[in-house]
Parts: structure tokens; C-alpha cells; sequence
């Protein structure tokens, strides 16, 4: 039998319209022995602070579903300079972030090892990621890992954390270390309010982006008792992680910036509306000043905030709890 | 497969065998069943799951021209009602799902109100909760500290007049009331 061409051509022709490629809530796994399809309909669901992300005027914007922390929606701030305005999630005006990328594949920075500098590893990314041929991160040590050859695997990869914040009140202690008498000392510490930040802002519950998010340092008891105390003014929660990949060999490599041609993958914190609120209420005026009469005459600063501090002192657990009531740090929970 | 199909070097390819192969081919197509959407190409055939089930969740609010239905939900155990109705129905009764009158709806300068469950609490019992009562607001605060409202879904009037609405609960609820002298905070969270 003669098969013509165009009948050999037909054949591959079908063929290859029979090749199945994902679509939505779909999964394609192609085998030698055959092709795996997997449905999953709950990648349709539209959670609250679910993120899109979409090539749009020269810049990768974020897009989130609409989320609610104590039944109010959360705002973006839109504009620049004088025109800055939040508007809320559920506005018709759609409000966007403007992603700020990092790049998980370089070196976190140096540290110091006995009398050497040495670099830090890299942050890395998913694994995941490894499969699609993303570089390795500095460091190497998933390299060995992956099953695709290190040639192939030449896409960048940059990421964007996406949070929300909401203003609080923050508190500073003063202590007053009164002059010696014979057999005691009398030390004073009293509380104030700082909501400088709440009052300069007009949003309860802004959604914002930063390359890479760090939850926020509270200060420690030995700073509070020092005086040195900084509190944040916001307390904040990580909403998602927008990692973005590039085709294979970018240009600019190493250096590459994301563009219209990378594809960008959500990795969701958050799913649910939440509540927030302070760990305590926070009263009309800030708490009294407590008043400590110690038998430590003459000592230095330091010296004195130590000894208040050690497990053991009379006066431990009166300065625990007098500080622990001056802190108004709120939790995040789902609803 | 068709072990016939395999074929030994040097053997001719006969019509017949042509023609299993043509049918095996065929038979390789990938054809649409239930809840499955397919777009064919001439680079392939792209396979979308389309078996999307609404998820008729606690506390799901649909709304109506006139009014709002608000499916069946708990918190700590007890049945909200819409005007002395539980919100699922009672059968017993022989009463269907009640509506929530949500026109002319009540929303504040900003064009928000929200769909609320608000809860009465047994101040003599620890604060557990007594009553609840979904109502339509347009303020989430009640100056009564015996009472709390938890958001159930928010409505939105557009400056067209037009009015939607976003679902903001999506769990059976438990509640604790933290009370002090002056004051007390409700808290919500799933059950």
C-alpha cells in the first residue's frame, strides 16, 4: 500500500489536535504510558484575598479579591504624591498593587564565621519551581535534588510578599531612677501613648506589597524598662507571596526583570476574612505610673533594670504584668 | 492497544492495517463528558473542568430584588432567627426560609451596610449567647455591651443606586465576651 503524504500528514494532523493541555481546574501530567487528566473544582473557589497578578501598563499588577478584617473591606492606597487615595476592595475602580520584586536566588548577605566573612545562603524558593527548570539559588544545595539536569534549568525567578496593616497604638516608657536614700531607691515608670501613625492615616486596613515581608520586632522587657522601647504602630499580617518565572534563558539574565513574557504564580497566607484586635483594651488614658522601692541604693542603671529583671527579684512579677498591661499588640484571626 | 498493530521490520503495511491504525488514532480524540469543556486546536485540545458546585456554606446570603435569604448557620449551637423565623425554616411549623426586607437598604454615608447577625448575651450566665437575630444595619457598633454584631455579609449601593453584596461569612460561629467594668468586646470565630 502507498500512503501519500497528505494522508501521512492527516494522521499526525489528528494527533496533535488530540494532545491535552490544561485548561481551568484542570491537571495534564503526559506519560509515556498515557496522559493524566485531574479535575479539581475547588480551584475555581474566589476566597477572599485571593491575588491575580497581570501585565498591565509596563508593570506587573496585583489585583485582590475583595477580604474584610471586622466586616470592613481593606483599602489599597492608589496614586502617587498629592493624589494618593485608599480605596476600599470592593470599589468598582478595581485597585491595584504595583509588585516590588526580590530575587530569592542571591546571597541573603554576609556574616561573620570565627574571624572569616562568609556569604549567606541564598532564600531559595518552592520546589515547585525546580521542576520548571527555575536556576538554583545561590548555595546550590538543591541542585542535587532536582531530577532535571542543572543545563536545563535556566528561568529566573523573583518574588513580592503582599501584607496588610493596620494602625495601633503604640506605647514608650519613661523611667525615672529617683536619687538614693540611705536603704532604698525609688524607681518610677510611667507610660505614653504614641497613635501618631493612626491619626496621620485615614485607612483601618490597608493591603500593601514589599519585596520581602519580616513580621515586626517587639521590643523586649529590658527595653521596656529601660526606656528604650520602640513599638511598631501597625500590626501586620502576610496575605500572599507572588513569585514570578521567566521563559528559559532571559535576557539579562542573572539580572533579568520581570516583564509580559514571565508567568506568575500566587502562594496564598491568608484565605478567610479575619477580626482583629488589640490583646487588651486600650484605655481613654494611658495606665498610672507604677512606683518600685528597692533596696539597690546606688547602682548604675543597668545594674538596677538587671536585678528588677532576674527571675528571682520580689519585684518580677509586678514589672512583668505592669508592662505586659502597657502593650497594646492586636492579633489577626479568622472569621 | 492492539497488539496487531505492532509491526516487525520489513513487513508491509497493508490497508488493513492502515485503516486499524487510522481507527486507533481516532479513538485516541478526546471527547467532552459531564462538567468537562474542550477547546480543540490544531496544537491540541485544551481541558477545562467546568463542575463547578455552588458551596451552600453557613450563613450564605442570597439576595433578591426586595429581599435577602441567609442559609442555615450556628452560633455556639443556636439558630439565628429573621423576625422570630429561624433563618433555615421550621418545618415543624410548617414555616419556609424567612426573608430579610432589605429595601430601601440601610447603608452609611459611604454607601456601606452590612447583613449582621446580632446576638444578645445572658449577662446572669457567664454572657453565653441567648438570642440571635439576623438584621440589616448600617453600623457594625451596638451601645448596649450585652449585645454584639458580627458582620455576615456587606452591601454596597453604587452611585447608580444599584446594590451588591459580598459574603463575608463562610463558617458556623463560637463566641466568648471578654467583660469589663465599663465595657465589653465580643469575639467571633469559626466553629
Amino acid at each position: 500500500m502507498i500512503i501519500r503524504a497528505s494522508t501521512w500528514n492527516e494522521i499526525l494532523k489528528t494527533l496533535r489536535m488530540g494532545r491535552v493541555s490544561s485548561g481551568i481546574g484542570a491537571d495534564v501530567t503526559h506519560t509515556p504510558a498515557g496522559t493524566i487528566l485531574s479535575f479539581d473544582p475547588s480551584r475555581n473557589f474566589e476566597h477572599p484575598w485571593r491575588i491575580h497578578a497581570k501585565w498591565q501598563g509596563d508593570e506587573w499588577r496585583i489585583f485582590v479579591r475583595a477580604g474584610f478584617v471586622n466586616g470592613h473591606d481593606a483599602t489599597i492606597t492608589m496614586g502617587t504624591g498629592a493624589e494618593t487615595r485608599d480605596v476600599g476592595l470592593t470599589e468598582p475602580e478595581r485597585p491595584y498593587l504595583v509588585a516590588r520584586w526580590r530575587n530569592p536566588l542571591v546571597s541573603l548577605g554576609m556574616a561573620a564565621s570565627g574571624l572569616d566573612l562568609v556569604e549567606l545562603p541564598a532564600e531559595g524558593y518552592p520546589k515547585f519551581f525546580e521542576l520548571m527548570g527555575v536556576r538554583p539559588a545561590f548555595a546550590g544545595s538543591r541542585a542535587s535534588e532536582s531530577f532535571l539536569p542543572l543545563e536545563e534549568r535556566t528561568r529566573e525567578i523573583r518574588a513580592c510578599d503582599i501584607a496588610l496593616m493596620t494602625p495601633r497604638v503604640a506605647t514608650n516608657q519613661e523611667v525615672t531612677i529617683h536619687d538614693p536614700l540611705t536603704d532604698f531607691q525609688t524607681i518610677s515608670i510611667s507610660t505614653a501613648f504614641n497613635a501618631s501613625y493612626a491619626q496621620s492615616v485615614s485607612f483601618k486596613y490597608r493591603i500593601f506589597t514589599v519585596p520581602k515581608w519580616e513580621s515586626q520586632r517587639e521590643p523586649t522587657m529590658n527595653e521596656r524598662l529601660a526606656g528604650t522601647a520602640i513599638e511598631p504602630q501597625t500590626d501586620e499580617i502576610k496575605v500572599a507571596t507572588l513569585w514570578i518565572v521567566s521563559p528559559p534563558n532571559p535576557e539579562g539574565g542573572e539580572l533579568a526583570v520581570p516583564d509580559g513574557s514571565w508567568v506568575a504564580y500566587a502562594q496564598q497566607d491568608v484565605f478567610w476574612n479575619l477580626a482583629h484586635a488589640p490583646r487588651r483594651q486600650v484605655p481613654p488614658v494611658p495606665p498610672k505610673p507604677i512606683t518600685l522601692r528597692t533596696g539597690l541604693v546606688f547602682g548604675i542603671a543597668d545594674s538596677i533594670f538587671a536585678a528588677l529583671l532576674a527571675p528571682g527579684n520580689s519585684f518580677y512579677n509586678q514589672i512583668q504584668s505592669a508592662l505586659n498591661a502597657t502593650t497594646f499588640r492586636g492579633e489577626f484571626w479568622t472569621v | 492497544m492492539d497488539a496487531t498493530l505492532i509491526v516487525r521490520t520489513g513487513q508491509r503495511i497493508t490497508a488493513i492495517l492502515w485503516n486499524k491504525l487510522v481507527a486507533a488514532v481516532r479513538s485516541c480524540r478526546v471527547l467532552a463528558g459531564e462538567g468537562i469543556r474542550l477547546r480543540i486546536t490544531p496544537n491540541g485540545t485544551i481541558v477545562s473542568c467546568s463542575t463547578w458546585k455552588p458551596w451552600n456554606h453557613p450563613f450564605k446570603v442570597s439576595m433578591g430584588p426586595e429581599s435577602a435569604t441567609v442559609e442555615r448557620g450556628l452560633i455556639d449551637g443556636i439558630e439565628p432567627t429573621i423576625d422570630g423565623v429561624p433563618i433555615g425554616g421550621d418545618a415543624d411549623k410548617n414555616k419556609p426560609q424567612p426573608k430579610l426586607k432589605i429595601k430601601p437598604p440601610k447603608t452609611g454615608k459611604d454607601g456601606r451596610g452590612w447583613i449582621a447577625v446580632e446576638i444578645t448575651c445572658d449577662t446572669e450566665k457567664q454572657w453565653a449567647v441567648k438570642s440571635a437575630e439576623i438584621v440589616q444595619v448600617a453600623e457594625l457598633l451596638v451601645s448596649d455591651k450585652a449585645k454584639a454584631r458580627h458582620p455576615i455579609a456587606m452591601l454596597r449601593r453604587g452611585k447608580t443606586g444599584d446594590l451588591s453584596h459580598f459574603q463575608i461569612e463562610f463558617f458556623n460561629l463560637q463566641h466568648r465576651a471578654d467583660v469589663q467594668d465599663a465595657s465589653a468586646r465580643h469575639f467571633f470565630w469559626p466553629a
